[in-house]
């Protein structure tokens, strides 16, 4: 082992990790706020928003045949059906906080959570 | 100078590190690890791309991890499996290329980039499909993740390069 080269390894380590926590901060900074509303956005436009507080069952048509059937319940969104192809959506755990997501890529579909001020995370990186 | 048998020689190493690499894809899928976050996977095809990289150099191991992303993508997965693949793999190859070839790192840590950069690669693939800032939300959990497996499977390749550069000198069988 090169004691140098492990200077330089433990140096990028530590760096990675910081970029990690610093991610991880940035989007704790932009999503402060009391975020309760279940936003759901197809193909980028958003489609539907639903207070997270709510007990609700949507069917989210995707072109003519395709579904995801998101369920609000208990302060959690899931999506408890879909017919996706991988259908990755339905075994994404539900999301309870701001910012976290489920998301369908085959059905172009994102699920997330944001605070009740309309867009503002939008307003901030577009 | 490498004589024509050297060429064949490694023609043919390379494909086994192809079969190696598709063999590991397929064992990843049966173990079929879900953590409830898109994008997490342990890429121990990685290791093949890896040992290619050192045993071999850039051109071989970028030519290698490309289409092991098509055909991989192609057999256990789907069209869409494909884009993503080949955007991991190629920010992945690029990214562990420059890192050896700076040979200020160690192969754990060129390994862990490679894993990190795979992750973001999809990431950007994903926010293009969904048009979504939403989904780097998944950043921080996917840098942790790819720098975590990254150095297992950085790891594993120190732990095994030895032996196989052993036989490749000699011209032997993998």
């Amino acid at each position: 082992m090169n004691k140098q080269k492990t200077k330089q390894d433990i140096i990028l380590f530590l760096g990675m990790v910081l970029a990690a926590f610093l991610a991880w901060a940035v989007f704790a900074v932009l999503n402060y706020g009391n975020a309760q509303m279940v936003v759901v956005i197809q193909d980028g436009q958003e489609i539907a928003r639903y207070p997270l507080s709510a007990e609700e069952t949507v069917t989210i048509p995707f072109n003519e045949n395709g579904y995801n059937l998101l369920m609000i319940s208990g302060g959690e969104a899931a999506v408890s059906d879909a017919d996706c192809p991988d259908r990755l959506c339905v075994s994404q755990r539900a999301i309870t906080g701001k910012g976290e997501s489920i998301i369908c890529l085959p059905h172009k579909l994102v699920i997330t959570i944001d605070s009740d001020k309309e867009g503002e995370l939008d307003a901030v990186t577009y | 100078m490498p004589s024509p048998t050297d060429k064949r020689n490694k023609t043919a190493y390379i494909g086994l590190l192809m079969a190696m690499a598709l063999i590991l894809s397929y064992v990843e899928n049966l173990i079929s690890f879900q953590p409830g976050i898109p994008g997490i996977k342990i890429g121990l095809a990685n290791l093949a791309v890896l040992l290619c990289l050192y045993l071999f150099g850039a051109k071989e191991a970028f030519f290698l991890t490309l289409t092991k992303a098509v055909v991989s993508g192609f057999l256990f997965g789907s069209l869409f499996t494909v884009i993503y693949s080949l955007a991991g793999a190629a920010a992945s190859a690029a990214a562990m290329i420059l890192l050896k070839k700076s040979n200020l790192f160690h192969m754990p840590v060129v390994s862990a980039v490679g894993g990190i950069m795979h992750n973001m690669g999809q990431l950007l693939v994903a926010f293009f499909v969904v048009e979504t800032y939403s989904v780097f939300y998944y950043l921080p959990v996917l840098i942790i993740s790819g720098l975590v497996t990254g150095i297992v499977i950085g790891a594993v390749a120190v732990l095994v390069l030895p032996y196989i550069q052993k036989i490749t000198r000699n011209g032997g069988p993998l």
